[in-house]
This record gives structure tokens, C-alpha cells and sequence, in this order.
């Protein structure tokens, strides 16, 4: 079993380049004196693209950073307070998907007035993509449920969840495994990516586990 | 501006009403939900869950002097202090601001009161 953070952080320079960059795109408090800016992962493309305006996946994490538009002032001491933990709980400046809806959540000064919120929204993953950055580098190509490999041949993978047939954004932890030793699981330098290599013919099924559902991938290795 | 809609019933406010106080929003619903603030009608209806700016003014002379806000009952609309927004404009200040949730599907009254007057909204919670 290999088990794999996704995307808690932007870790590796050339993963950020490849994807656009770190942050998220920035959402804008509804006072407009905040854009939170989630920490994405360098190729969670969903939350570089859409930021908090894409629904968190049930049981994955964002951390915030803010930007702020106060004239003339740095930012008091803040912290984050949902107004609803049965949706999304909020440690210092990480949120966490409980359960599936939507939740205003305040940015409270030191002197516990609201200085912006935001509304989040909450989806159950109900399935996986995987997507290969190996062969597609830009933008990851989805991959067969049953591909043949060479020898050597290496994957690089990432795991996307999928709500009501919408991508999801948040960090989470994956598992990996593999049921023969025809291929071989690690770490990618890459946070969030995975690989597997191709080492000796025969038949491998690979399946990752994220937010209580699982993927396989049947996979020929061939000479 | 998408935002800060309420700014354009601040005036109307100020001049159809004689002496008194009003809310307005300064924040919109999210997608499907729902947030209005009916100045003349007196009215709020907030979907469960859904937070909404609100500021005051008033007809002695708009600056909603020494402002309080309350729920009848908390438990179904939480009234929360905020931090004003600054607002590049010289026709008008933002002044005090709050932010309304509806905390809990149900009917409850919201009074605001300056050293103008007070005023109370008939506040309905929906369950969506």
C-alpha cells in the first residue's frame, strides 16, 4: 500500500510551472475586502482555475491564504469561523469539508467583528478519474481502465474526484497498491502525482482509494 | 456593481420614509439561495445557511447615529458586528455593518434602532 497526499501544498517549482502557479484563483469576499486564495496543489487545476468557486469535495481540505483590500492598512490578527461545522470546520486558516451543502464562513478580526465571508459549497465524490501526466503533460490525459505497458514504461498519476458529474476541488490522501509486482508504486517528485513503472511482464491490477472510493486500472506489461 | 446593491436604496431611504431607520444590503445571495431585504416592505428572507451584509441609515440625516441591531430570536437569524467596508465614493459613508445568517429555518422580528428610531423587519428563515 503507498499512500499519497494530494495537493496539500504547491511543493516542487516545476510542478508550479507546469500548472499556472500556487495559488488558487482568488474569490473575493462578498464585502470585497478579502480575496481567499486556496493553496492549491501544482496540478489541481480545478482550484487553480475556479478557487473557492468550485465545490470542495466531502472529506478534503483547503488552506487559505488572504489578500486584502483595506486602504491604507496591513490586516488586523484574523481567523476563520464556519457557521456551520456540520458542513465545513475551519482550523486556523484550513477548511475541512464534513458533509455535503453549503456554509458561510466568516473572517473575524481580534475583536471578533466579521471583517468578509465567503459561502462554500460541499459535494460527496461519488467517483475517481485518473489522469496521466506522463504521456500528456499539460494537462494530464485521462487514462484506460486497461492499458498495456513496456517494460520501463512509466506513469504519472493523479487523482481527480467527481461530484454530480462535477470536478471537486480540496486536498486528500490517496492510497495506492498494486496486486503483482509487474509494476512498481512511488512517490512522484511531484506532490500529488504518483508513479508506476513498469518492471516485468505480466498482469497488474492498480487501485488508488480517495474519500471512501476506489479506482482500478488493469494494466498489461508487455516486453 | 454586482456588489454593494443596496447602496442605490440607501437614498430612496433617506427621502420616501419620514422619520426612521432602514437596513440595507450591501451583499447578495449565493447561487440558488436566497437573501432579500425589502427596505419598504419590511421584510427579510434569508435561506437557511446564508449570510447577508446589511448597513443603516436613517432620516435625520443618514448617518445612523449610535446603531443597535437584535433578533427577537437568535437562534433562528444570528446578528454578527463587521467590519465597514471602505467605499470610494463622497456621496456616502457605509457607517456600522453587520452580517445577518439564517441560522435556523423559522420566523422571527430584527430591530434596528438609532438615536433616529427604530424600525422592525418581519425575518423568515426558508429551508433550502
Amino acid at each position: 500500500m503507498h499512500t499519497r497526499s494530494k495537493l496539500a501544498f504547491c511543493a516542487m517549482a516545476i510542478g508550479a510551472a507546469a500548472a499556472g502557479g500556487c495559488g488558487g484563483g482568488g474569490s473575493p469576499g462578498s464585502l470585497d475586502q478579502i480575496d481567499m486564495q486556496p493553496a492549491c496543489g501544482g496540478f489541481d487545476e480545478v482550484c487553480l482555475q475556479r478557487g473557492l468557486d468550485a465545490p470542495m469535495a466531502v472529506g478534503s481540505s483547503l488552506t487559505l491564504g488572504l489578500d486584502f483590500n483595506l486602504g491604507g492598512s496591513a490586516a488586523p490578527q484574523l481567523s476563520l469561523e464556519s457557521q456551520d461545522l456540520d458542513v465545513v470546520d475551519a482550523e486556523a486558516m484550513t477548511v475541512t469539508a464534513q458533509g455535503e451543502g453549503m456554509a458561510a464562513l466568516y473572517v473575524v478580526a481580534d475583536d471578533d467583528r466579521v471583517l468578509d465571508f465567503v459561502h462554500l459549497w460541499t459535494l460527496e465524490a461519488d467517483a475517481l478519474k485518473i489522469r496521466d501526466y506522463e504521456h500528456d503533460p499539460s494537462s494530464g490525459g485521462l487514462i484506460d481502465d486497461e492499458s498495456t505497458l513496456f517494460v520501463g514504461e512509466l506513469l504519472r498519476l493523479d487523482v481527480v474526484p467527481l461530484g454530480a458529474e462535477q470536478q471537486l476541488t480540496g486536498a486528500f490522501t490517496m492510497e495506492w497498491s498494486s496486486s503483482s509486482a509487474a509494476v512498481e508504486i512511488h512517490d512522484d517528485p511531484i506532490e500529488g502525482l504518483t508513479r508506476v513503472r513498469a518492471t516485468s511482464p505480466g498482469m497488474a491490477i492498480v487501485t488508488v482509494t480517495a474519500l471512501g472510493l476506489s479506482r482500478e486500472l488493469r494494466l498489461e506489461v508487455v516486453q | 456593481m454586482r456588489r454593494f446593491a443596496g447602496f442605490a436604496s440607501l437614498f430612496v431611504g433617506l427621502t420616501a420614509a419620514g422619520c426612521g431607520v432602514d437596513l440595507n444590503p450591501l451583499t447578495e445571495a449565493p447561487p440558488t439561495r436566497v437573501a432579500d431585504l425589502d427596505p419598504a416592505g419590511e421584510t427579510i428572507a434569508l435561506s437557511h445557511g446564508v449570510a447577508l451584509g446589511v448597513s443603516c441609515t436613517d432620516s435625520c440625516d443618514g448617518a445612523c447615529e449610535n446603531p443597535v441591531l437584535f433578533a427577537a430570536d437568535p437562534d433562528v437569524v444570528s446578528v454578527r458586528e463587521a467590519i465597514a467596508p471602505s467605499v470610494d465614493s463622497p456621496w456616502f459613508e457605509v457607517g456600522e455593518v453587520w452580517v445577518l445568517l439564517g441560522a435556523q429555518p423559522g420566523r422571527t422580528e430584527l430591530t434596528v434602532r438609532s438615536d433616529c428610531g427604530d424600525q422592525v423587519y418581519a425575518v423568515e428563515v426558508l429551508d433550502d
